[in-house]
């Protein structure tokens, strides 16, 4: 009988969906796990703020935060201008010009600004997360810090966590600014507006709930960004290429978490009204 | 481990939370501190496009929001609450005396007797709408909706008037009503037998030839028109309004002239002196009929001697002869 007959090609592809959902499945498990053993630790740090390594959270915000600020503000400010730049031609031909202003500032404060800079910081942070962990999995420290009876999560992830909840709103205040002002020198540019009327525009429009609802949604992506980078850390196999694989895997794991949570999120700020 | 660099991350955290800050305060945060005035009209008609937070403007001047919609359910009115930001409104003194809200409310109370209403107004072709308050009602005109008992006493109730747009609808309402009432099946009727009519009067060959007769005047009209404008040229024209002009100016020097000499001329005495020589002619008339009569008589005279003559020319030695006396012949019997 071919290895290629209709019976093996059927029992592979069955045999494929069970590995996919076992994965699945497997993942869904150790994330619990390690949420749960996140609320454990954070509850107990919130206890003994003491016991939290507040230096190495100064390292993970310097290397997610102010290392990621000019990146962050240069592409927002890109964003700003070319969501700018494709509402003027939508916008002039119904001679609404000044809705330029409304158009990029709700698309940055509530979607675009949380969603570019989580986007970043999965580069930078996540990546760098699950290849730390994944080196420090390879090279057994994580197994030494269990033996010495201390807590990886306390001392790996909660960290990175506190951090990236710091981090990620106040780059996100950035992006917001930036994204603006590349909307406003489209409105004032090409699209010949007074800037103190697009100025005047823009705040008429904006409020401070706005920018609320965009600064939540850029912690819930700091949380996400940090569980599933420590999480892909930990699953990392013991040599360079599992590392390397956990790397990837953080990375894309963490924008589809971010797209599914931002989604989430904007179907429940539509059903509150905002 | 590599430490952070901690003037930079504190750089970064510091200037984020002022920009955080800074952005709260631009984008309204600061409404928090501003004095503001409540509000509140009822509306009959729908409000659709309205919202909370849809501008509301005093002249076209943006002056607060629309902060709540509400449905009174046992009078199908709509209630709508806005703050007045009490900046935008100025005396032009440096600052008022006493308390500012209810000096804005007494002149708020004024301006409502003087005609002040609000109106749903379309804000360009979105439909979204806003509510401008002006002086859309003449003084002393009643309100349509009167202020609910049941409304806060620190609120300013502002009467609506109904917007364009609902005037517009009514107007097409009332018209179709009206249209609806037109009896078109009879005006068709008369309209086709008026038709008829015409068809007939048209088809009449009386007409054809009043047209055509109309027509060959038209066109020789139309030639005289071309001939006269072929004789009248502008230049003629012109030549011909010179002369009339020239002709008119030498009247006038005329009259003046004869004006001038008549009054040159002494009238009374002129007159006098034409009447006398009028009688005196008459006299002269008269005398000359008579001398003329006389001659008459001897030329008559004169006449008949030289006829006599003629006949018997030895008169004129012998003299004139006796007149022979013709008796009558007695009747035979």
């Amino acid at each position: 009988m071919s290895i290629f007959s209709e019976e093996n090609v059927f029992n592979d592809f069955i045999e494929k969906i069970g590995k996919a959902a076992q994965k699945i499945c497997k993942d869904m498990r150790d994330l619990t796990l390690l949420v749960g053993d996140i609320t454990r630790t954070s509850w107990y740090v919130i206890k003994h703020p003491s016991k939290l390594r507040w230096r190495d959270v100064g390292y993970y915000m310097d290397l997610c935060g102010s290392q990621a600020l000019p990146i962050v503000i240069m592409i927002c400010f890109l964003m700003g201008l070319i969501l700018a730049f494709q509402a003027a031609v939508q916008a002039r031909k119904f001679g609404g010009e000044i809705f330029v202003a409304d158009a990029v500032g709700f698309s940055i404060l509530k979607e675009l600004g949380p969603l570019m800079v989580a986007m970043i910081a999965t580069g930078r942070a996540g990546s760098a997360f699950a290849a730390e962990i994944g080196t420090m999995k390879v090279n057994e420290e994580i197994s030494a810090l269990e033996t010495m009876g201390f807590s990886p999560t306390r001392f790996l992830v909660i960290p990175k966590l506190v951090a990236m909840l710091i981090a990620m709103p106040v780059l996100t205040v950035f992006g917001d600014v930036s994204g603006l002002f590349g909307g406003f020198i489209v409105g004032i540019t090409m699209l010949g507006l007074p800037g103190m009327a697009y100025y005047t525009r823009t705040i008429a429009v904006l409020h401070p709930s706005t920018m609320a609802l965009g600064l939540i949604k850029s912690i819930v992506f700091g949380i996400l960004i940090a569980i599933v980078g420590c999480l892909r850390g930990f699953q990392s196999e013991s040599d360079a290429q599992g590392v390397g694989r956990s790397t990837t895997s953080s990375v894309v794991t963490s924008i589809f978490m971010i797209v599914i949570a931002d989604s989430v999120l904007t179907m429940l700020y539509t059903f509150l009204g905002y | 481990m590599i430490e952070a660099n901690k003037f930079r991350l504190g750089l970064f955290v510091l200037i984020g939370i002022a920009l955080f800050l800074a952005c709260l305060f631009v984008f309204g945060l600061s409404d928090m501190f501003t004095k503001k005035a409540r509000f509140v009209s009822v509306f009959r008609e729908s409000v659709q496009g309205l919202n909370i937070g849809s501008s509301v403007k005093y002249k076209g001047v943006p002056v607060g929001t629309v902060k709540k919609i509400s449905i009174l359910v046992d009078e199908k009115l709509i209630l709508v609450d806005m703050d007045i930001d009490l900046s935008f409104f100025t005396t032009g003194k440096s600052k008022v005396q006493g308390n500012l809200l209810q000096k804005f409310y007494q002149f708020c109370r004024s301006e409502r007797d003087k005609g002040l209403r609000c109106r749903l107004e379309y804000a360009g072709i979105t439909g979204l709408k806003f509510v401008e308050i002006d002086y859309f009602a003449q003084p002393g005109e009643p309100v349509a909706i009167p202020r609910p008992d049941y409304l806060r006493k620190d609120v300013f109730y502002v009467p609506s008037s109904p917007g364009v747009f609902s005037d517009i609808l009514k107007l097409i309402n009332v018209s179709l009503e009206r249209i609806s009432k037109i009896d078109f099946e009879n005006i068709s009727n008369q309209m086709s037998s008026t038709l008829g009519e015409m068809k007939k009067i048209v088809s009449d060959p009386k007409l054809k030839k009043a047209i055509e007769q109309l027509k060959n005047m038209s066109s020789n009209l139309e030639k005289s028109s071309e001939s006269i404008a072929k004789v009248l040229t502008e230049k003629r024209l012109r030549q011909i309004f010179n002369r009339v002009e020239d002709s008119l100016n030498s009247l006038d020097a005329l009259a003046k002239r004869v004006t001038s000499q008549l009054g040159q001329a002494k009238l009374p005495a002129t007159s006098k002196a034409f009447r006398e020589a009028a009688e005196s002619v008459n006299d002269t008339k008269q005398m000359l009929g008579n001398t003329l009569m006389k001659l008459d008589q001897a030329i008559d005279a004169l006449t008949e001697l030289v006829n006599y003559l003629n006949d018997d020319p030895s008169s004129l030695l012998k003299g004139k002869k006796k007149p022979k006396i013709d008796f009558p012949e007695p009747q035979k019997k």
